[in-house]
């Protein structure tokens, strides 16, 4: 699960030297990590870009999707992050709340960094996180350019009452981007004032995703059941993603197809299928799959209560090739869905319409897949009264 | 104005009558209204094919009632109520319709019009079902309903007759328990066949229970692992079956 990509020189041009130096000076996205090794103890620190122009795009997957993803890899491993100890409980802390005042602004901050010229850790790729570049030891940190809050952010900021999943759902509401809301609980500035922490990067992430998704979950719930079978189908970046909605209670489940000489799957020579799901109740443990599972949910879940209004049990489905083989995080699943559930879906009226259809869709045999999926495995299982019709007639 | 109408009619209540048409949207958006000299017939599966809903109100239920053809209207459920606003108690309903328009007119103290363009809605061949069930039973339709509703929150909901003395509804996740009998006074009638016992969705129930307030009696029938069925007869007249698979 927690494995790390080490990424071998050949493959990532090592950063240039001018990064070097004791002192960088630049914009930051803002961008801060937090670390989870050693929790509670963890690392902290800002990152800075190499450009000024774009700084912003550094830290925004909203709006990654559009920039492809080799220029992706290469835009975040150029940058080189500053970073030091501290506890999760530190949050008053002076060092801390410059960090959170970095963190927050809208708009890239330029800051001085005072880093160790040695102790340079090399670039890592995981599957929750963006790419992380060059991680290096900070000794001084000083803000040199102007922080601008957004309002949200800022009243949430100051609310020490407001618990933070109220204070992330708030802030989802006023439209600020869910990775925004995720540095913001990141850097512990969300939250009651007394159990403010700093949360690990990765877990944010998730936690976010987890948040808004069960209050995206408990609208849809409200809504009306869809009364057709939808189907979107997406191909891009040698991934192949299906959804299907059908008629039914909210149910959901999100599986992915790696491929051997994917990013999980490098040695292997079969294709490994995963998968999990939730009933109308939702779940009580992490899902096996991993962040990617909420990431998903969210996106679906935020179409169903402002795109189509509509409640439905929801099948996703992803194939990852043999060209995909560099994680580059959860962002890229969710990203990919909402742009996705933009386009206007395939329109069916029974289930095995969508089976046939997706015979020559997907690479996995349709058969194979399909009967690994937990919702449509049992989707309407002794509860048609068709069944009772064609018994009738026997 | 000036319109032809194919086909019309008055009914004495519209509340009775359109909380026949809310249950119908419960289970579907759009739907096929059928006018024939017999009166109104509407047939839908829901489209989880989980629910069928059967309406019949004949013709001698209305105050007049006129159809110079037989004549099926595409009516879109979801659009028409949310538009119409609630009737009160007297309120009498006025609908017409012809090949294009139907509109509906709730006459009270106020006369209100709304007109709709018809819809186009397929209609697809409802197979007849029909089943051998187990248990019959003709109750109160109050007691029913607050039976049901007592059990709120349940998800499943649990049939069981062993004899000819009492049906329980369960609620196996809330460990809750309704009783009826002939002798509490919410039966008037039961026949067991043999004993029986089966789970039903609590939502699909709930779709037309509203309909019990409209109702005196409902008749229950179902059986192990066979669909629910519910038939309302109204005092007005006019009766709706609802058939209903078990859970899985």
């Amino acid at each position: 699960m927690m494995q790390e990509y080490k990424v071998r020189n050949k493959l990532w041009p090592r950063p240039s030297i001018i990064y070097l130096r004791d002192e960088i000076y630049g914009p930051s996205p803002p961008s801060v990590y937090v670390g989870w090794r050693n929790y509670p103890k963890v690392v902290i620190g800002p990152s800075i870009a190499r450009e000024s122009e774009h700084a912003s795009l550094y830290d925004y997957p909203e709006s990654w999707l559009g920039i492809g993803l080799g220029e992706l890899i290469k835009m975040r491993l150029s940058m080189i992050y500053g970073l030091r100890k501290a506890n999760i409980e530190d949050v008053w802390s002076y060092g801390i709340l410059k960090l959170q005042e970095i963190a927050l602004s809208n708009k890239p901050v330029d800051i001085e960094m005072n880093v160790l010229r040695k102790g340079l850790i090399r670039p890592m790729l995981t599957r929750e996180l963006p790419p992380l570049g060059p991680r290096t030891i900070l000794q001084s940190l000083r803000i040199a350019g102007n922080v601008s809050l957004e309002k949200p952010i800022e009243r949430v900021y100051y609310d020490t009452d407001l618990r933070a999943n109220e204070a992330i759902i708030e802030l989802y509401l006023n439209k600020v981007p869910i990775s925004r809301i995720q540095k913001a609980l990141s850097v512990g500035a969300l939250g009651a004032m007394r159990v403010r922490k700093l949360v690990p990067t990765r877990w944010a992430i998730t936690a976010v995703d987890d948040i808004i998704s069960k209050e995206l979950v408990k609208r849809v719930k409200e809504l009306k059941e869809l009364n057709e079978f939808l189907l979107y189908v997406g191909y891009g970046y040698d991934n192949l993603f299906i959804a299907i909605l059908m008629p039914g209670p909210w149910n959901f489940e999100w599986m992915e197809a790696w491929f051997p000489g994917s990013a999980w799957n490098t040695e292997g020579t079969k294709v490994s299928i995963e998968s999990d799901w939730e009933g109308p109740k939702g779940r009580t443990t992490y899902p096996s799959i991993g962040g990617c599972y909420y990431a998903s949910k969210l996106a679906v879940a935020e179409h169903l209560v402002n795109g189509l209004r509509r409640e439905a049990t929801v099948m996703l489905y992803r194939e990852i090739y043999e060209g995909f083989n560099i994680p580059v995080g959860v962002w890229f699943v969710r990203e990919f869905l909402r742009r996705l559930f933009k386009e206007k879906p395939r329109k069916f009226s029974s289930l095995l319409e969508v089976k046939e259809f997706l015979k020559k869709v997907t690479r996995v045999p349709v058969d194979i897949w399909w009967r690994k999926s937990y919702i449509l495995r049992n989707y309407g299982k002794g509860r048609s009264l068709y069944e009772f019709i064609k018994k009738e007639k026997r | 104005m000036g319109e032809e109408w194919l086909v019309s009619f008055e009914h004495p209540s519209a509340k009775t009558f359109l909380t026949v048409v809310q249950a119908l949207g419960n289970i579907v958006d759009e739907s096929l209204m059928n006018f024939s000299a017999a009166g109104l017939s509407v047939k839908a599966l829901d489209p989880a094919q989980i629910a069928l809903i059967s309406i019949e109100i004949p013709s001698d239920t209305f105050i007049t009632y006129h159809a110079s053809k037989e004549l099926s209207v595409g009516v879109n459920l979801a659009n028409l109520l949310k538009t119409l606003p609630k009737p009160k108690k007297g309120d009498k309903l006025v609908f017409r319709a012809n090949e294009e328009f139907y509109e509906f007119l709730i006459e009270g103290i106020t006369t209100k019009r709304y007109k709709f363009r018809s819809v186009e809605v397929s209609a697809s061949q409802i197979p007849e079902i029909d089943l051998d069930f187990k248990v019959k039973a003709l109750a109160i339709a109050k007691a029913l309903r607050d039976a049901i509703k007592d059990l709120k929150g349940a998800e499943v909901i649990t049939f069981e007759a062993q004899d000819d003395k009492y049906l329980y509804l369960r609620a196996p996740e809330l460990g809750a328990e309704a009783k009826l009998s002939k002798i509490g006074g919410s039966l008037l009638d039961m026949e067991v066949k043999e004993p029986s016992r089966n789970n039903y969705d609590e939502d699909y129930i709930n779709k037309v229970l509203n309909l019990a307030t409209i109702s005196d009696t409902i008749e229950i029938r179902f059986g192990s692992g066979i669909p629910l069925n519910l038939s309302f007869t109204f005092v007005e007249g006019g009766s709706v079956k609802y058939l209903l698979a078990p859970k899985a």
